[in-house]
């Protein structure tokens, strides 16, 4: 394996093994394992499980913008649909996970808030940028009369980001996707109109 | 009046409770609870087993202790009231702890699923019952039309938990109160709530 690949592969079986099952839980052994890469390899390209930990967060974050950028940038649709599709985009990739992985952030914010500093400020940074994703689009549709303009769009955009993130928690717990669907429904059925 | 057994097994279970709370479940070693409570390793195995049976003495404690709670909230008063209750005794709860350790099922049912088949089932069950009792409230409030009446009522309720569990957990890696407080307010305005 070409070595930018092996990093890759690092990280890709550690974004799933963390999803499934928290980064406590996460044995490094067995993500080298299943890479069939030396532990020698994960020393030189992480100091720490930690380092590790933070580049997968990392690298999860920057796909994440990267759809991000795809759905709530579209200009062919209206921005109020723009974040539903956004939305509905996540809830489809989530099932075809079996609802087991949830969404990688939010389940380290449980976990690891009060456990590791580097951890929480990095997910707090992070979120706050999508926090801000979603204000951003709910400015535009005010601007186009999509919603009211008594809307704060930060207030709801946090209540979108938080809620949504609750509602990927529940669908974890009870291996459906309901939770995600009653969000959609009641967030554009009623909390936005 | 409890033996001394019994006081030695309650105070296990409470630096256990903490431990679990603030550390998660996973990452709590016995050492650690040897370590906290200063009792030697053998006297923790007197009374337990192993980390597992205290895990299901502690999750037995807590969901009991829960679903008394949202009992005392929800009985004998107008149900829109009841809701509000439990979205003021949300915010309360994790002020109190300046929101470490945030939602211990939360991080129960998280840390447990697909890790653990038995405490899987056990967090499965708790979400199922909470959702319930918080859906059958809904319904006596939608009934009095103190909550809105366009959505069904299992809708409603998985959007109050999915919201409570999202806020809290936005507050804690914000260490912040105003993520929850804001997803509370967002919330009661969506719900139409009267109280």
């Amino acid at each position: 394996m070409a070595k930018k690949d092996t990093l890759k592969e690092i990280i890709r079986i550690g974004t799933e093994h963390i999803s499934l099952q928290g980064f406590g839980a996460t044995s490094i052994d067995a993500l080298l394992k299943e890479a069939g890469v030396p532990k020698g390899s994960f020393y030189h390209y992480f100091k720490s499980k930690e380092d590790f930990g933070l580049a997968v967060i990392d690298h999860f974050a920057e796909r994440f913008e990267q759809r991000l950028d795809i759905f709530l940038n579209d200009e062919e649709v209206a921005p109020l649909d723009c974040i539903r599709n956004f939305l509905e985009n996540a809830q489809v990739r989530i099932v075809q996970n079996q609802c087991n992985k949830g969404c990688l952030l939010g389940n380290l914010g449980l976990e690891m808030a009060d456990l590791n500093e580097r951890f929480r400020s990095c997910l707090d940074e992070i979120f706050n940028k999508w926090q801000e994703r979603f204000a951003e689009c709910l400015r535009r549709a005010q601007a186009t009369g999509g919603i009211s303009a008594e809307i704060d769009p930060g207030i709801m955009a946090c209540f979108i980001l938080s809620g949504w993130e609750g509602a990927i928690l529940r669908a974890k717990v009870m291996k459906s996707p309901q939770p995600m669907k009653d969000f959609i429904t009641v967030l554009f059925g009623s909390t936005l109109r | 009046m409890s033996t001394k057994g019994e006081v030695t097994r309650e105070k296990i279970l409470t630096v256990a409770r903490e431990l679990f709370n603030t550390k998660g479940f996973y990452a709590t070693t016995i050492s650690d609870l040897v370590e906290a409570t200063g009792m030697r390793k053998g006297c923790l195995y007197f009374h337990f087993s192993g980390k597992d049976a205290i895990v299901r003495v502690v999750l037995n404690d807590v969901i009991e202790g829960f679903f008394a709670t949202l009992d005392r909230l929800f009985d004998g008063v107008d149900p829109g009231v009841g809701i509000n209750s439990l979205l003021t005794f949300m915010l309360d709860m994790n002020l109190t702890t300046g929101f470490v350790g945030g939602c211990i099922f939360g991080n129960a049912a998280l840390e447990m699923s697909d890790t653990n088949h038995e405490f899987e089932e056990t967090m499965g069950k708790f979400f199922a019952d909470w959702t319930g009792k918080v859906q059958s409230v809904v319904s006596k409030a939608q009934a009095q039309t103190k909550i809105r009446t366009d959505l069904d009522s299992l809708a409603l309720a998985q959007i109050i938990i999915a919201t409570l569990e999202g806020g809290v957990m936005m507050s804690r890696v914000q260490k912040d109160e105003r993520p929850l407080r804001t997803c509370l307010d967002t919330l009661r305005l969506t719900l139409e709530l009267k109280y």
